[in-house]
């Protein structure tokens, strides 16, 4: 494989796939906003075709790079670009899996509500896509790091939009129902439905609790897979952190000051958490500073997340236990997710210094 | 953090003692539990409660034997403890403080009812500090020169691990068992005409929690055997230990039937057979053994646990598309899980 000879700094070929990336996923996030809240009749419509356009156009960028280096490297898959290997399959992974697809959906038919999500067609479509959108982060993982913070934008982005799509497939635990307007009825005043809003808070408790895990669990990931592979510029942190949260954020909003509330909740935990890599230095080799990292950065998102509610939608229903408990955990979550790395890290000398 | 130095000839007798204690902490909470689920508990003095809080005082017991036996050795107090140890004392104090400040937070605000138990703060801070406490075995294991090589050997540190998972188990309770069987499926909406958007809302939430327990369970399982396998070489049958005796408590605390206590168990003997044959070397993560094994614990988990009750409850309301991708993404979260952690190669 190549690397073009292009040293540290981020090729073309990062920021057309970067390109791509936004492009698929602003498709994909839009598409399933319309399905959820408008009825999509036809699969003819404008956010298939900037889904599939996009895919075309990352399919196209990878076809033209490897014709243009064939000929000097003297082979397919000498002439794919270093770290672009796995993306070259996930054009092939959409293609099959877009085949599966229609045979799937010829057999059992078209799936409705969470069935969408699962399909296993649909997840090898979304597997095909995650290695396509992920090479500029093998990229730039196979280069010296990068000497700004623009430099390691291609990476940046598509880790985080990595994130998105297992953010997509588990959109049911996202949101987490927590402000004073989701609030559910009041058991006392509706008191001849009582045994129904009973079970209702159970359901909606535990899928509450276990939304505040998956999301600390998908943060913590992202911060500290950037931090271990890269020395990360000021500023990293809260773009990974925003970029993971804010295409889902937009697919589940029904206004914009929902989608305010997750963007400003993700860019004060990114803060906070470039503050203590600015300051601390986290790495493999400063494993208390990494486990700080791992418990600050998910626990900062929820503080900030309820904190801003109060001023923006009134405060939340949740009572002082769920509130302060949902900070404790989302620390606590990321701090195990931080040991899980410290584990493999350890197991094996990373080449090079940190 | 203080050394090498420690008093680490008497670790042998101590880690029992503490494996020993690990299991009867994360036992006597399934047991209090299981109390809370099937009988009324209106005060504090009743047998689930003594036990637990027997196991910590157990702990506490065994960790001054350590110091005191370290002491007469000629140890300094500071040094006294067996290597590894250190966060068995830290977390012996984290309860201290935990168990304070709960009492002070129940006689301001009250005592806590249904999930706020699990979210309260101040159990959290007693949880971590059991976790600490736990962790006491599974470090002393990896602190020796030569790490434990068979399964007598590693017992100790397996049956710590499988505590702390247990114990996380404690706090997700309500995302371990799916609710996949028939007799927990949701009325069809269209049953009940005048309840259909109740009927739906419900169904969602039973879906979501349901796919939610199939991730948070594949990660923890996958997590565990990951963290114990990149850290020393498994013995055989050390992952079916660690599997099994990490989800038999939930699974008979949160159990109404013996079919889905023995579908969790044959799932566990399931992953962990997978787990023991793929004899994973933490000598060699770069072997396509470990992304392999990442993706088929989880999955053959899930596919046993699935099939085992559809035998054994009457089958599972769940669809084909669930089903199936419920065990893919099983297995794919797993499959990241290894690939996000595990050993990195970076350019300099």
């Amino acid at each position: 494989m190549t690397n073009g000879g292009r040293g540290r700094q981020s090729t073309p070929l990062d920021w057309l796939i970067t390109l791509a990336a936004v492009w698929i996923m602003t498709g994909l996030f839009i598409d399933a906003h319309q399905h959820l809240f408008l009825a999509v009749e036809s699969f003819i419509n404008p956010w298939h075709l900037t889904l599939y356009s996009g895919a075309v156009f990352a399919a196209a960028v990878l076809a033209v790079t490897i014709a243009v280096n064939y000929r000097r490297a003297g082979g397919f898959w000498k002439a794919v670009p270093l770290g672009y290997g796995q993306s070259v399959l996930g054009v092939a992974g959409l293609l099959i899996g877009g085949a599966c697809d229609a045979a799937w959906h010829a057999v059992f038919g078209f799936e409705h509500q969470l069935d969408l999500l699962l399909s296993p067609p649909h997840l090898f479509l979304l597997t095909g896509l995650f290695f396509l959108i992920t090479g500029p982060v093998r990229s730039a993982l196979a280069r010296p790091d990068a000497k700004d913070l623009l430099d390691q934008l291609p990476m940046l982005i598509c880790l985080g939009l990595a994130f998105e799509i297992a953010q997509f497939v588990t959109q049911y635990g996202f949101y987490p129902e927590a402000l004073m307007r989701d609030r559910p009825l009041s058991q006392i005043e509706f008191h001849d439905e009582q045994f129904v809003l009973s079970v209702f808070l159970f359901y909606r408790q535990a899928l509450e609790i276990a939304i505040i895990i998956w999301q600390s669990v998908l943060l913590a990931a992202a911060i500290l897979y950037a931090c271990v592979g890269k020395r990360l510029h000021f500023g990293a942190i809260a773009i990974v952190c925003v970029v993971e949260k804010l295409w889902v954020g937009g697919e589940l909003s029904t206004d914009i000051a929902a989608l305010a509330l997750v963007v400003l909740a993700s860019l004060v935990a990114g803060a906070l958490g470039d503050v203590v890599v600015a300051t601390l230095r986290p790495s493999v080799r400063n494993p208390n500073a990494f486990r700080l990292l791992g418990f600050v950065v998910p626990s900062a998102y929820f503080g900030a997340y309820f904190a801003l509610a109060v001023p923006m939608f009134g405060g939340t229903w949740w009572d002082a236990s769920f509130v302060f408990g949902a900070i404790v955990e989302g620390g606590l979550v990321g701090l195990c997710i931080s040991q899980l790395y410290l584990a493999g890290a350890r197991a094996v000398p990373l080449v090079g210094k940190s | 953090m203080i050394g090498t130095s420690r008093a680490s000839a008497s670790a042998g007798w101590y880690d029992w003692l503490m494996a020993v204690a690990s299991l009867w902490l994360s036992g006597g909470i399934m047991i209090d539990a299981w109390y809370h689920f099937h009988s009324t508990v209106e005060s504090f003095f009743e047998p689930a409660h003594a036990l637990l809080y027997a196991g910590l005082l157990a702990a506490y017991v065994f960790t001054a034997l350590a110091a005191v036996s370290g002491r007469r050795r000629g140890y300094p107090w500071r040094l006294a403890l067996p290597a590894g140890y250190e966060t068995t004392f830290a977390g012996l104090i984290v309860c201290l403080i935990g168990g304070i400040g709960d009492m002070i937070k129940h006689s301001l605000w009250g005592f806590e009812q249904g999930f706020n138990a699990l979210l309260s703060p101040t159990h959290l801070v007693i949880g971590a500090g059991m976790f600490l406490i736990i962790a006491g075995p599974i470090r002393s294991g990896l602190t020796r020169a030569r790490p434990p090589a068979t399964l007598i050997a590693q017992l100790p540190m397996l049956l710590s691990a499988a505590s702390m998972m247990e114990l996380a188990h404690w706090g997700t309770q309500f995302i371990f068992m799916s609710e996949a069987e028939s007799f927990n499926a949701p009325l069809p909406p269209a049953s009940v005409p005048h309840w259909t958007l109740t009927l739906l809302t419900l169904q969602y939430d039973k879906q979501g929690i349901g796919l939610l327990a199939v991730i948070v369970q594949s990660i923890l399982i996958v997590g565990f055997v990951l963290y114990i396998a990149r850290r020393l070489r498994p013995a055989p049958g050390a992952a079916t230990v660690l599997l099994v005796t990490g989800n038999a408590f939930i699974a008979a605390a949160g159990s109404n039937y013996a079919g889905q206590f023995l579908s969790v168990v044959f799932a566990s003997l399931v992953a962990g057979g997978i787990a023991d044959a793929a004899r994973l070397d933490p000598a060699d993560q770069l072997s396509l053994r470990w992304p392999i094994a990442a993706f088929a614990i989880p999955s053959g988990y899930w596919t046993a646990m699935l099939a085992a009750l559809a035998v054994t409850m009457g089958g599972i309301w769940w669809s084909p598309d669930v089903i199936s991708g419920s065990i893919l993404f099983a297995g794919l979260a797993g499959l990241f899980l290894n690939a996000l952690t595990g050993p990195f190669q970076r350019a300099t």
